[in-house]
This record gives C-alpha cells, structure tokens and sequence, in this order.
C-alpha cells in the first residue's frame, strides 16, 4: 500500500508512492529522504531541493515535521484509512423516517443551523432507539415531527436546506 | 570589597542560567535551588552546588531560601526576575540573616512597589506624571467624582506592576465594577487592594531607561529600551535603543531617570518606566527595582553585563565608570519564544521538546534554558527562550533576527515562533512604527497556501510513514498441510 | 514483415495509440484515462505483459472493412498486484467507443481461459459503448462467451469488474456475474436500457446519472459493491482489495502482519456497546475494536446499511465479517440485508474465507412492503447461505438475538462452529415486552398496577428466559465472554478451527432460493 493522504492544515495532498515516478497530487514529484540521525533529523533530495527536516510521529497518526523554522502537524492516512470511513453521498438534504414508529424527542428548531451528522430526531420503533442525523451542513426550514407523534415510513420529519 | 562570596540564585530558567553564567565568570561559587518540577533543569546542574526546595511554589517560599543560604553557606542571594525579587519583605529577610541581597534596598523596593507611592516621588522630582490618584480609592466612590474622571481610564493596583493589576473602565457606569473586580484581583494577585486611577494614554509608546546606581550616590544611565509590542500587556519584543526617538525627547528621558535616581539614591539595577503619547511626551509609570527580562538588548548596545554590575555593587565597589565612559553602539531587538499556541489564543503549550536547534552566527545572542528532550509544563511562565540580534542600525539588526528566527527550530509543542516572524515581517514594525495597542489589531495568518514547499513536505512525510509502516505484506502463502488439502477437497462436491 | 527492429516498435506503438492522438486527448478531457494508462495504475509497475496487441476485426460490411485497429478495443494480458498474477483487460475506449465486437469477446475470453487455467484472480476494467452493432450476431456471440466463462470462474478465481465508462444493455451481466464490482463516480454508468431507449419507450425523461449511476447502484440497486470519486482512488481500492483475497479457491488468502497483539484486550467494547437495549451504538466501531489494525474494509457500505459485511484480518488472516447495525433501523434483517449477506457469505465460503458473525438484532422487518417483498424468500437465502457454508464459522451475540433472526445469524444449529455471547445478551424468541404481553397477558390484566407487573415481568423474562446461561446451558452458546477477552478468545477460536473438515453430501448443486 504505498498511497498516502497528507493533510497539512488545509490543504490536502495525495501522495502516491507506486510506481516509478511519486506523484504529489497528480504531479511528479521526485524525492528520496535520508535519514540523518536518530531522534528525527532527516533530508529530503528532490530534483531542484534538498530540506533538511525534522520528522517524529505523534499520536493519531499526525507527524510533527519542522523544516526551516515552520512547525507543521501533518495528518498521514493510508488507503485503508480513510476506506475505514466511507464517504455517504447525500441526495437529499430532508429527513424522512426510515420506518413506521414513535417520536421521542425532535432536538432541532426552525432556522437553526446544523452540522452533517447532527443529531435532529429520535425516533423508537422495532423496541429501539434510533438517532435520525443530518445528511449534510444546512439550515433547519420547517419541522414536521413532533414529540410522541406516530409516523409512517417515509414521513417527512425536518426540512433542511443545505449549504453548498 | 568582600572577599569569600557565595551566591545564591532564589530563580529558575534562563535568568538563573544567565547570572549563574556570571558568576563563573567572576569565579563566585554558586549556589542553585529548585523544585520537585525542575528537577532536571539546567540551572540545577550549572552551578556548583543546588539545593532542593521542594513543592512547586517553593521558589515564592522566602523561609525556605534563606535556610537554603545558610545550609549551603551562601553569603548573597540574586532573586533574578519575577518571583521574590519585588518583595521588601525578602530583602529585608536576607539582610536580617546577615546575608547581601544583591539589589536595592528593601526600603527602596518598599517604596516602588507601591506604584501611588513612587507617582508621588516622581512627582516630587519633578517628573511627569499622568493625571490620576494621588491616594488610593476610597472603598465607596461617589457617582459625581467617577463622572469627573475622563474616559477611558485605567485602574491600577496599588501593589502590582510589570503590567500586572491593570483594568480598564470605559465610563463612569463601568466604573464602580471594575473597580470591585480590581480590587478583587489585586487582593488576590498582591495581597493587597488597594487601587487607584490613572489616566490611559492612547497611541502610548512605552519606553523605559535603565539605571544602576552603587548607593553612594553615583547614578548612571544606560540608556532606553522600547518595549510596545505587547500582548496583553506581556512584553514580546524588545528594542535598544527607541526607534526614531527624537534626541530632544531623549534627553530629557535620561535626564528624569537620573533626578529619580539620585533622589532615591538608588543602589543596584533599575528601570524606569515612561510612556509616550502621540505629541511625544512622556509621562512616568513606574519604576521596576530589579534586572529585567529584556536586559540584554541593553547589554548588546552598551558592551557591558548588567549582571556583573550588580554583583560589584552588592560587593560594595563604587561604579567604576562615568556617563560619558558608557557608549551606545548600534541597535538590538530582542523577541521571545514562548510555550504558548496563537492559534488557540496563546492557550500555555506543555509537552517535551523534540527538536531543538537554536540560530547563531553574528551578532545573534539565544538565553535559554531548554534542551532537546526537556519536558515543558505549565507550572511556571511561558518563556522558552530570548533570540537576541544585534546590528549597527536597526534595518540591520531587523535583518538579523529575521535570519535567527529563521534558523530556529524546536519540536514538540507550539510556540509563536511563527507570529514572532509575522511582527517582525509587518511593514509597521520594519518602519518602527509601532504602539502599545499595535498587537491588538495584528492579525496573525495562519492559512499558507499550497506551495512547492508544501508538496515536498507532504512527500516526505509519506515517505517517513512509509518506512515506519508496520505492514508486512508476504505474497507467498503457507502451503496447506495435507489435512487441510484433504478439507478443502472434500468440500468442492464432485467438481475438481 | 521486415526484419527491422524499428517496424515491429512502430507497428507497437501505433497499437498502443489505440484511436489516436486525439481520441486519447477527448477520453483525457472526459476525466478518464486510456486503457494502457489505467493497467498502469492498477499493476505493480513494469509487470504488465500484454497479449493480443495484434488482434484485428475480421468483419466487412457498414465501413468496417475500411480499418482494423490493432487490439479491436481492448487490451487484455496479465501482470502483478502486490507481487501476486492478475489476468486484466482494460476495454479501450478510443478505438470504435470499446464495443464488443467477435474479436474483442474472443479475447476477452482466451484470457478468461488463461486466469482460469492458472488459478489467478480476473479484473475487468469496462469502458465500453456496448455491442458493434454492425458485427450483429457475431457481437452478441462475442458476450456469451465471456458470459458462459464468468459462471465456469465463479467460485474457482475471484472475478472483479471495475467500469470506469459506459456498460449497457447486455454488457452488464458479465459484471452482475463477477464477484464484486467498482464503479467511479460521475462517468461509470450501468442500465439495461439507455436513457434514449427509456425516453421513447415509457416518455420517462431521466439522465444517465439517475438511471444508472454509482449512487444508484451503490445505495439502491446493491449492483454495486465500492465506488469512488475518481479512477485513480478507485484503481486504488482495487489493490487494497485484492490484498484480502487468495488468487484461487485452492490457495489460502495472503497473511499481513499489522502488528496487532493477538491478546489485546478489548476495554473499549464496554463503553461502545451499551447495556440498555433500547440505545443504539456503531457496530463500526465494535468490528474496528476486535480486528487488526482497525483496518475494515467494508462491502455495499451505502446499501441495506442495516446489516454491514465486509473484510478484515485477525491475526494477520483475512475473515469476512458480518454484522447487524442497531444504528440502522435498529438492526432489524430485511430483503436487501438478506440478499447482501447472502451473497458475500457464498463468496467467502466458495474461496475458503472464515466468517465471524456479530449478532444483535431484534428480528425480521415486518410489515406488508416486506412480505410482499417476499422477505419469505430472501431471509431464506440468508440461512442457506450459512448452513450450506462449510468455512470455519464463529459467532458473538453482542446483545439482541430474537426469533428466526437469531437462527440466522450463525447460530450453532446452522452450522457454527464456536458461539459465544456477552453477558447482557437477550436470546429469545422474542423481546421481552411482546413476550410477556402474550405469556402473561391474565396475570398484567389481572394485576393492581399493570404497567408495574408488566416491567416486572420482562425484567424476570430478561434474567430467566432470555438469559445466555440458558442457550449456554443447552450447549447452544460455547462460552459466555467479558468484553474485554473477545478479540483474543475468537483469534483462538478461528486458530483451532483451520484445519476444519467438514463432509458434504454429494449433490449437482443445492436448489437455494432465489
């Protein structure tokens, strides 16, 4: 497995270590890093560089990397990493219920905003409690359920806009 | 001259580091203290010998020190900065054991660190002084005097200083409030509340000049330090001599400093604290009896060490030199590194130090007290580390530690080392155009955008995760022993 | 032909441009690669060996006649993912839209001969307009035997189709056939029936994306097994996929070391599976917290999200997982998840892949969606699927195990070799307040305070009833665990169980519900 994803602040890079040429984000990138001494010092030969850097793992598989006087806290993912989180697509933003039950609790208002993931409603039904979430970031524009209300499968719960 | 000198250093850090260094210079056998947190610091092991204090706060514990003196036969004890070195009480403990505090009188520390006291005493020296108190609040204070007052004003403990117990009250409604919370804080803080008010400077510069006097009446002047980059009121960066200071302005500065001096017959090292306004005059705030964080910016523009000094006016040797012997050459800047995070709102930052490589080269001077491996935590202040450059000019020195900022690296947990770069970078600060509130509307930027940098830095550290990766992928396979062969077949019906 | 070097390299490299210069560039600005460019990506680097480069149409009528490109649209041979042979063949876009003519099938299927021959795993990459029509029966002739070969490989090779373009009409039923299938998000499109085709017949207006997309087919249809949003990451998946599979049903899957200590304890499983029944958790996590490495990589993670299946190592070897997710619809089995299951359980049996099955669902989905659904026949599958699976089977009741739902899921009377459960599982025929209501249904009547008795009387039915030391007593469970000694007690229990041999009566084939 010789892919990596490196996220240094907000930047994303896909770094691909397969194959003859290492390509960074699509674009060849020729580099070979030589370890210098054993607490972290390193060199990196590119084609038109050489840094000097300071490598040393950190938990959560962040790397602290000093090069010149910059500090960054790099976040290094392989494949199996990132497929340990699938990616969900959203097709649409509004909340429906999965299955005939009961509401429990709605925990969001009109015109509130809310994060993908959020928690908006509790709904109990086969003897379970299930958190309803948001499929995306939005904004709350009209909610239909209420606490101890019966619903059908696929009744309309919250209205949300999403922002994007 | 006393012969048989032994001090003791009641501090920790790089200023125990640095008067220790002096004293081995001078060959004065030294003594350290420490506590159960720093253990394994630097200064412990640099001097001769060390002695434990104990629980952390022990370096505030001034029964503990002194009997640390006598157990270790220290005849003197340097308080360095911070901690006991504004306390009249400890001064006057050490000189009640018979042993040299190694700063100025406790009657003169006593004096000064009433800060409405010693407006009183500049005033009477004819100092410029901003309006304000003459006397401490009363604990009611009537609506009609708050109304008198001019906004915004500052409301000050009595006891406090180093920017420390300072409050600001926006209008006479505020006022009552905030003084009730000063009072609280400087109850709290000193041990005292009393407060007072004074009169806030907008656009301030602070500039502050530092004095040495051997208590026999000799005062001499070593010139000013510029000290308006502050963060809350914490120094960050300072500068010898005061950027674009008109000499006009500059005299008159000395020659305060000097009334001041001499009026107190001030014995030891000494600063004396003014601020600027924006028609260029300046007002008195206090005056701080004891060596300061940012002294070496006075040691690169002078060629002296200040610590020296105090050790020969605490041995009793008159100044060895007259004003017109002290030289000002060239400029100095100084910034400090320190454990906090910008980007968390310079929460404190603790961990161990990973990497540490400090700049050098000309003209660059680093006082520290860390080393790779050193746990940092929040016990104590935040100072990591002092880069120091000198230049012949200030564009020069400017340029200097800009290239030490450079050069300096350390790992393992986040300083503002980057904001540092940023400030020096602004085109305000390269124009030395700069006021106490100039902080306060600098921005730090922490987006970077993608760079050729960037992408080498994202290859190397997939290569680093690639080579500590702990995947050992084999596409040889065991080969089934002869049971499992047989399982395997029995299961496929029929089809082979 | 001379014998001069340079005629053979330019005749190579006119084949290697496949459509031409500009072709590639169209192809390009689509967002997709060339075929040869795509076996780069997938293969480890320098060890692809083609065949067929050489491989002309041999049609005449409707222009035809007029070229033959070298390789008739595809690009077949075999090379090395990770050190191991794959047999691949990239369907090339650029030379007449990649249709299927006779000579494309034809060697399409020589080298489904060649993968099956010599026991290594086939890769499809699709990007093709469908069948030439102008070849007519021969084309069609060209599917079938790419067809017929795909059901001779099922279960001997692992098949994967990978369609990074179009596959219509018929085409599709040669991935439907292979074992998994990866579509790239955007430009990968699968339907029976095209748009246009759609739009005259039934006036239906609908787009390519919405018939027949990667979010079609990864959420709705289940045709779908991975999707990604580029090709590049897609060809990645595949790789990383492969890595848990064995080349052939006669070789064990590869072992990677993740240096995962076989004896962790597993701490965590206490705070994530939580002891009232009613509160729902991630069963991601739990399956993260018991395997090495964290590392799951999950099948259809977008489709029948009530049941989760997927791959993962204990002790360096691969097992299929397959799980309930009380997060989902309360973890409830209904078709889809009984068909999802159903299909990866075959699989991993067809290729010697142990299953480790974690339990915790209230039962069947009712309702009439369902059973006209024919739940009926799809729950079926599920357990034909696991009784007639001959793999070590190791079973662990998280928490809920009620009614047919708990026979299905591995249970010992299906077949499974080792079973254990959490100390505060419920295994009954059904949850304790539909129980007592029917048990009890004249002593909560008759009682002063009903609502009262009915509580207490499902907290008796909890601790007498449906209690683990019951099934544990009647030998139905093997051990009852800590959550704590999980991961170390089914590495052991999957230790024991690999030289397992298990006799199967002799039959053409079983006739299980379809």
């Amino acid at each position: 497995m010789s892919l990596y994803y490196v996220t240094i602040g907000k930047n994303e890079y896909r770094v691909d270590l397969n194959g003859a040429q290492t390509k960074v984000n699509g674009k060849p990138l020729e580099g070979r890093l030589h370890q210098l001494n054993g607490s972290g010092l390193h060199m990196l030969q590119c084609e038109k560089q050489t840094l000097e850097l300071f490598l040393d793992s950190q938990e959560k598989d962040t790397l602290e990397i000093l090069v010149g006087s910059r500090r960054v806290l790099a976040k290094v993912e392989t494949l199996p990493q990132r497929l340990n989180h699938p990616r969900t697509e959203v097709n649409n933003s509004d909340l429906y219920s999965p299955m005939p039950g009961l509401i429990v609790s709605v925990t969001v208002s009109v015109g509130e905003h809310v994060e993908q993931g959020q928690t908006l409603v509790a709904l109990e039904s086969m003897k379970m409690q299930m958190q309803l979430r948001a499929a995306c970031n939005g904004r709350v524009t009209h909610v239909a359920a209420q606490p101890g209300q019966q619903v059908e499968k696929n009744a309309l719960l919250v209205r949300v806009d999403s922002e994007s | 001259m006393k012969k048989n000198i032994k001090v003791l250093i009641a501090n920790r850090g790089e200023i125990a580091l640095r008067v220790l260094r002096t004293c081995r210079e001078m060959g004065i056998p030294s003594v350290a203290v420490y506590t159960d947190v720093d253990e394994l610091a630097l200064h412990v092991s640099y001097a001769n010998e060390a002695v434990s204090l104990g629980e952390r706060n022990s370096y505030l514990d001034i029964e503990k020190i002194i009997q640390a003196a006598r157990q270790s036969g220290a005849t003197a004890i340097h308080p360095g900065y911070g901690f006991l070195a504004e306390n009249a009480e400890f001064a006057k403990a050490v000189e009640e054991a018979g042993l040299t505090f190694i700063g100025p009188r406790p009657e003169t520390i006593a004096l000064l660190g009433d800060k409405l006291a010693s407006r009183q005493v500049a005033s009477e020296c004819g100092l410029p002084v901003l309006p304000g108190s003459s006397s401490p609040l009363p604990l009611e204070l009537p609506l009609e005097m708050a109304r008198q007052v001019s906004y915004p004003v500052l409301v000050k403990a009595a006891a406090g200083g180093g920017g420390r117990g300072i409050r600001l009250a926006m209008s006479a409604e505020e006022l009552p409030e905030v003084i009730a919370a000063a009072r609280q804080e400087a109850l709290a803080a000193f041990g005292d509340d009393k407060v007072f008010l004074e009169s806030m400077v907008q656009q301030a510069r602070h500039i502050e000049v530092q004095i040495l006097g051997d208590g026999c009446g000799n005062v001499l002047c070593l010139g000013e330090r510029e000290c308006s980059i502050q963060r809350r009121r914490q120094k960050l960066i300072e500068e010898a001599p005061a950027a674009g200071l008109p000499e006009s302005i500059r005299t008159k500065l000395y020659e305060a400093a000097f009334r001041l001096g001499h009026q107190l017959n001030y014995r030891g090292l000494g600063t004396v604290e003014f601020l600027l306004d924006a028609q260029n005059e300046f007002h008195f705030i206090e005056v701080n009896p004891r060596i300061q964080v940012e002294h070496p910016v006075t040691e690169m523009v002078t060629g002296m060490d200040l610590v020296k000094e105090q050790l020969m006016v605490a041995l009793g040797a008159p100044l060895r030199m007259l004003q017109d012997q002290v030289e000002l050459r060239g400029a100095a800047i100084e910034a400090r590194i320190l454990a906090e995070d910008p980007a968390q709102d310079f929460l404190p930052s603790t961990g161990k130090i990973s990497f540490l490589k400090e700049a050098g080269g000309p003209g660059i001077r680093i006082d520290s007290a860390v080393y790779q491996g050193m746990q940092v935590s929040a016990d104590y202040d935040s100072l990591l580390a002092k880069i120091i450059a000198w230049g012949e000019n200030r564009p020069a020195a400017i340029r200097r530690i800009r290239r030490a900022l450079d050069e300096f690296q350390i790992g393992g947990l986040a300083t503002d080392l980057e904001f540092l770069k940023q400030i020096i970078n602004s085109t305000r600060f390269r124009a030395g155009n700069i006021t106490t509130t100039y902080l306060e509307e600098f921005q730090p930027s922490d987006a970077q955008p993608e760079s050729e940098l960037e992408r080498a830095v994202a290859l190397a550290a997939a290569l680093y995760a690639n080579e500590h990766h702990e995947r050992k992928f084999s596409a040889k396979t065991n080969a089934l022993d002869f049971w499992q062969h047989t399982a395997w077949q029995e299961q496929m019906t029929g089809k082979c | 032909m001379t014998d001069d070097k340079s005629e053979l390299q330019s005749l190579r490299q006119q084949a290697c441009l496949g459509g031409g210069a500009r072709r590639i560039e169209a192809q390009h600005a689509k967002g997709k690669a060339t075929a040869r460019e795509r076996i780069e990506k997938l293969l480890d680097p320098g060890t692809f060996n083609e065949i067929g480069m050489f491989i002309t149409h041999r049609a005449s009528g409707f222009d035809l006649e007029k070229s033959h490109p070298y390789g008739d649209g595809v690009v077949t041979g075999w090379g090395k993912i990770d050190g191991r042979t794959v047999y691949v063949f990239a369907q090339d876009f650029t030379v007449i839209g990649g249709s299927v003519g006779e000579m494309h099938g034809r060697k399409i299927a020589h080298l489904m001969d060649l993968a099956l021959e010599n026991g290594a795993p086939l890769i499809g990459l699709n990007d093709s307009g469908g069948a030439r029509i102008q070849e007519g029966v021969d084309a069609l002739a060209g599917y079938g035997e790419i067809f017929y070969r795909n059901v001779q490989a099922s279960g001997v090779i692992p098949q994967i189709s990978v369609i990074l373009g179009p596959c219509a009409g018929g085409a599709v039923y040669s991935p439907a056939i292979t074992d998994f299938v990866f579509m790239v998000e955007n430009t990968a499109h699968m339907f029976i029936t095209g748009p246009d085709v759609v739009r005259a017949v039934t006036h239906e207006d609908i787009s390519a994306d919405d018939l027949g997309g990667a979010a079609v087919h990864s959420q709705r249809s289940g045709v779908a097994h991975f999707t990604a949003g580029d090709e590049d990451t897609l060809l990645a998946n595949v790789r990383y996929f492969l890595s848990f599979l064995p080349s052939n049903n006669l070789t064990p899957t590869p072992e990677l070391s993740l240096g995962d200590d076989p004896n962790r304890q597993t701490l965590e499983l206490r705070g994530l599976i939580p002891i009232e029944p009613q509160q729902p958790y991630d069963i991601l996590e739990v399956i993260r917290a018991l395997v090495d490495g964290k590392e799951f990589l999950q099948v259809q993670s977008s489709y029948a999200t009530n049941i989760v299946v997927g791959f993962a190592r204990l002790n360096g070897r691969t097992v299929g997982v397959i799980a309930n997710q009380p997060e989902v619809l309360a973890g409830v089995i209904d078709i889809n998840a009984s068909d999802k299951s159903a299909r990866f359980i075959r699989f991993c049996d067809a290729f010697h892949i142990p299953l480790l099955t974690l339990v915790d669902t209230p039962g069947f989905m009712p309702g009439a969606e369902q059973e006209n659904g024919g739940i009926i026949r799809h729950g079926a599958k599920m357990i034909y699927a696991y009784a007639e699976a001959t793999v070590p089977k190791v079973a662990l009741i998280l928490r809920k195990a009620y009614g047919g739902a708990y026979i299905v899921m591995s249970s010992k009377h299906l077949g499974g070799d080792i079973n254990f459960a959490l100390p505060h599982a419920e295994i009954a025929v059904m949850g304790p307040e539909g129980a007592v209501n029917v048990v009890f249904r004249k002593e909560i009547e008759s009682a002063g305070a009903p609502e009262q008795k009915r509580a207490q009387l499902a907290q008796l039915y909890r601790e007498e009833l449906a209690s683990p030391l019951v099934a544990a007593a009647r030998g139905y469970l093997d051990d009852i665990l800590e959550p704590e000694e999980c991961r170390a007690r089914l590495i052991t229990a999957f230790e024991t169980l690999v030289s397992k041999r298990q006799a199967v009566p002799a039959r053409k084939h079983g006739n299980i519900p379809l």
